[in-house]
């Protein structure tokens, strides 16, 4: 018998007009891994809220939900707190209590449990998570990536039988998302826990899912095995916005056509090397277009830290941007990214080096958190507060923006990537014309991803300078027209992303490491493919 | 215990809380009710000596940066204004100075030093952890509360430095005084809004974990070994003869209008004693902890 069962379940928010959920079906079998995905506003956090009683939202639903043969209604409240775990996007604001060891045990004190059973779990929980080291720490002083595993931790003390995540690394940089994938693949494996996640990162969750199922506008649309439903997918068209999540292999090889569809870096060098056997490719000729070459921001040999005593962060760090260029600044975490940004833009000064702009140029920086520029009730309010009142501005704005649709919208009801752009928006309206932007693609789509790069490319055309600092290797590779290495709170190598990424083995894109080399200097799954073709001809 | 913060306490921090608990309270609760010159005294170099040990000399000097100022005020302002007592020693501007306002301005001073030097020391050790844990079975949301207001502190100044970055970004900065006004209201505006937008996801964390389900224990880390057990009887036993000789009427001074004190017999030598011992108590069992831990090579 199934763990959980959804049965043909239709909801409506209260006060809505439309279904947010359409005779959506899906079970979820005992120590199962399943992966929810779909674009941005689908539905999966509707759906999956509706597993966890508490979290259930205010509506009206038909269908019926069955966890462990009980209706969910009817289920035991203490029953469901424990056994059904889950974890909410944001690492920060599910943290209740100030110390780590309180908060593995804040569930337990909920249930009323004698400190010497909490005390044995909590320990159990600490030892198979690895965080002895900072079991005694304060909550704040942790990284995103430890909080979100602590909350991870935290409701797997409960001993649930599932575990519900909701898009868990969407704030995490990319190392710290693997970490904690990795962490909910160990506790599917060894403690047979069930796991429905939804996630946009397709290519490390998708070899660890025994069922994956598709979601648009409110409607499963494919489920079943992995390697079946990647399959549909591809079929059903290249140019469906589901497409574009998809991971390297699966791209390249349903690009050229082919039945199986490897979900692996390993799978798919293999694969290639099957189909193309010695055949090796010219390498890519890149005709990228050299960008104007007086920089209107530089900064040279910038020395910088947080306070006397403590150590540099930026070490002699240059760099310069030019009109119409897009540059994306790479690196590991702790390299000094951040803190280059804030110190272009004048939040943080060098104690050495000077930062120096073009008379005439206006320089911002999005903030991580886009919501901090955010004062209004409305998505129109913003605009206007940014134009100074002037309401002809603030709708040019949002039409360029694609954000017209969202005038009465309330900013924190936006999409991550619709954040982005209006927070975006507000500062182009300050006029600002050198943009510093910090990890813009986190926890969109792939397909906001591409509408925020479409977006940035158009700036630069009309005569922007755009620095993006990301953890993002894909988009780097992508969409700039120049990438540069931070570390050890230096530059230490710039280039056009060909150049950059082609000579690397491992700091570079999936495309690259399948086909590297197969296929010398492609870096974009688009490349690889047709490269592949041509051999294939 | 702060990150990072250098540690002092080394004995008292590993004791038990109910012990820290009962020591500071014999020791402030003894001060107060012992208004005698020799107590007083006793208490003030005790605690001043504890505070050494636990905090430092630099953090000692400058508690009494505010403790010197008020000792004066007291002991040189009593027989200023109080012009009480037998035995008149001079005039100033027309009144008496009598040898009772001076004695009892002195005194009042010293306990009044002592004990804002023994709470300094009590803020030290008692951390709010060791509180909560106290008072968290008795009153377990409250502790709660506590707990996750400590939590949104520094949550609440990250967010508010951002904020006001973000601003900064967006408006520049701020000239006048209406401007500036006008940014600190949009900063606490958008700081209510993203706290209010938190506080949602919080509370949706608290239920998902059965916030409310049943009443809440409260998990701690502490243990009451058997250091914690012998320090504790300790405690008790000399507070408890100190308790019995002040019933008595040992440890007490009456000023007005003659001085005098019950305490040439023996029995008030031993209640000065037992009252110096619990004084000094946490300073020689630090003294202690130094000796030993530098005697395993454990040096700062």
């Amino acid at each position: 018998m199934a763990l959980v069962r959804i049965d043909g379940i239709n909801f409506t928010y209260a006060g809505a007009k439309r279904p947010a959920l359409i005779n959506a079906s899906l079970e979820i079998n005992e120590g199962e891994y399943v992966l929810l995905t779909g674009a941005s506003g689908c539905g999966k956090t509707t759906l999956i809220r509706q597993i966890k009683p508490e979290l259930t939202p205010a509506g009206a639903r038909e269908g019926s939900i069955t966890y462990d043969g009980v209706a969910i209604e009817s289920l035991n409240t203490k029953r469901a707190a424990a056994e059904i775990g889950f974890v909410q996007q944001n690492p920060d604001n599910q943290i209740v209590t100030d110390y780590v060891w309180h908060e593995l045990a804040f569930g337990l004190e909920c249930m009323g449990l004698s400190v010497g059973v909490i005390r044995r779990r909590v320990a159990e929980m600490a030892a198979f998570f690895g965080m002895e080291s900072w079991f005694r720490s304060k909550t704040y002083a942790l990284s995103g990536g430890q909080k979100q595993l602590l909350n991870l931790a935290g409701a797997l003390a409960m001993d649930p039988r599932l575990l519900i995540l909701d898009e868990p690394t969407a704030m995490l940089d990319p190392l710290a998302a693997r970490e904690l994938l990795d962490a909910v693949g160990r506790i599917n494996r060894e403690l047979g826990v069930a796991v429905l996640i939804t996630e946009h990162r397709l290519e490390q969750v998708l070899p660890a899912a025994d069922k994956v199922a598709v979601m648009e506008r409110g409607r499963i649309i494919s489920q079943g095995r992995p390697e079946e439903t990647v399959r549909n997918l591809c079929r059903s068209g290249e140019g469906d916005r589901l497409f574009f999540g998809m991971s390297a292999p699966v791209r390249i090889f349903a690009a050229l056509g082919r039945e199986e569809l490897p979900l692996t870096v390993r799978d798919a060098r293999l694969g290639l090397k099957r189909i193309l056997g010695d055949k090796k490719a010219q390498p890519l000729s890149i005709d990228a277009p050299k960008i104007s070459a007086e920089p209107i921001l530089s900064a040279k040999e910038l020395w910088f830290r947080y306070d006397a005593k403590g150590a540099d962060v930026l070490r002699g760090a240059d760099i310069s941007l030019c009109e119409g260029e897009l540059m994306c600044l790479l690196g590991g975490n702790g390299a000094g990214k951040s803190t280059l940004l804030s110190v272009l833009c004048g939040l943080n000064k060098a104690y050495r080096g000077k930062v120096k702009l073009d008379n005439g140029k206006k320089l911002c920086m999005l903030p991580q958190n886009a919501r901090t520029l955010f004062t209004a009730d409305t998505v129109l309010g913003e605009l206007m507060d940014a134009s100074d009142g002037d309401e002809a501005r603030a709708r040019a704005m949002a039409e360029r923006l694609e954000l017209s649709g969202l005038f009465d919208s309330h900013p924190y009801d936006l999409s991550g990537g619709e954040t982005q752009r209006l927070a975006i928006g507000k500062l182009l309206l300050r006029d600002a014309n050198v943009l510093l932007l910090d990890e813009p693609t986190k926890g969109l789509d792939a397909y906001a991803k591409l509408q925020l790069a479409n977006m940035l490319k158009g700036l630069c055309k009309e005569g922007a300078a755009i620095l993006a600092v990301t953890h993002d290797v894909d988009f780097a590779a992508q969409y700039a027209d120049e990438c540069a290495m931070m570390f050890d709170g230096g530059i230490i190598s710039r280039g056009e992303p060909h150049e950059f990424f082609g000579g690397n083995r491992f700091y570079t894109t999936d495309a690259n490491r399948i086909a590297g080399d197969i296929a010398p200097g492609c870096i974009t799954s688009g490349e690889v493919a047709s490269q592949c073709k041509k051999l294939l001809q | 215990m702060e990150h990072g913060a250098k540690v002092r306490a080394r004995y008292f921090a590993a004791l038990h809380p109910s012990v820290c608990m009962a020591y500071f309270a014999a020791a402030i609760g003894l001060t107060l009710a012992c208004s005698h010159p020799a107590a007083a005294a006793l208490s003030l170099a005790g605690g001043t000596a504890f505070s050494i040990l636990l905090r430092g000399g630099k953090e000692t000097a400058n508690t009494y940066k505010f403790v010197l100022p008020m000792f004066l005020l007291i002991a040189i302002g009593n027989p200023l204004f109080n012009h009480r007592g037998a035995t008149m020693l001079f005039m100033l501007f027309d009144q008496w100075i009598t040898l009772e306002a001076i004695s009892y301005g002195l005194v009042s001073a010293c306990t009044l030093s002592a004990i804002i030097v023994w709470f300094a020391c009590y803020q030290q050790v008692m951390t709010s952890d060791k509180f909560l844990y106290l008072f968290g079975n008795v009153a377990p949301n409250t502790a709660l509360l506590i707990t996750m207001t400590l939590r949104f502190i520094p949550k609440l100044k990250k967010d508010a430095a951002d904020i006001a970055a973000a601003e900064t970004m967006l408006n520049g900065k701020p000239q006048r005084l209406t401007q500036k006004l006008g940014a600190v209201m949009r900063r606490l505006s958008v700081l209510l809004t993203m706290s209010m937008e938190a506080a949602v996801e919080t509370a949706d964390s608290m239920r998902a974990r059965g916030y409310g389900e049943a009443r809440r224990t409260t998990f701690h880390l502490f243990r009451f070994d058997t250091r914690s057990a012998a320090i504790m009887a300790a405690v008790l036993s000399l507070a408890a003869v100190c308790t019995a000789g002040r019933i008595y009427g040992y440890g007490y001074m009456e000023f007005y209008p003659r001085i005098y004190a019950l305490d040439t017999d023996a029995g008030g030598a031993a209640m000065l004693a037992a009252f110096a011992a619990v004084m000094f108590m946490g300073a020689i069992l630090e003294m202690k902890e130094a000796a030993v831990w530098r005697s395993c090579g454990l040096t700062e």
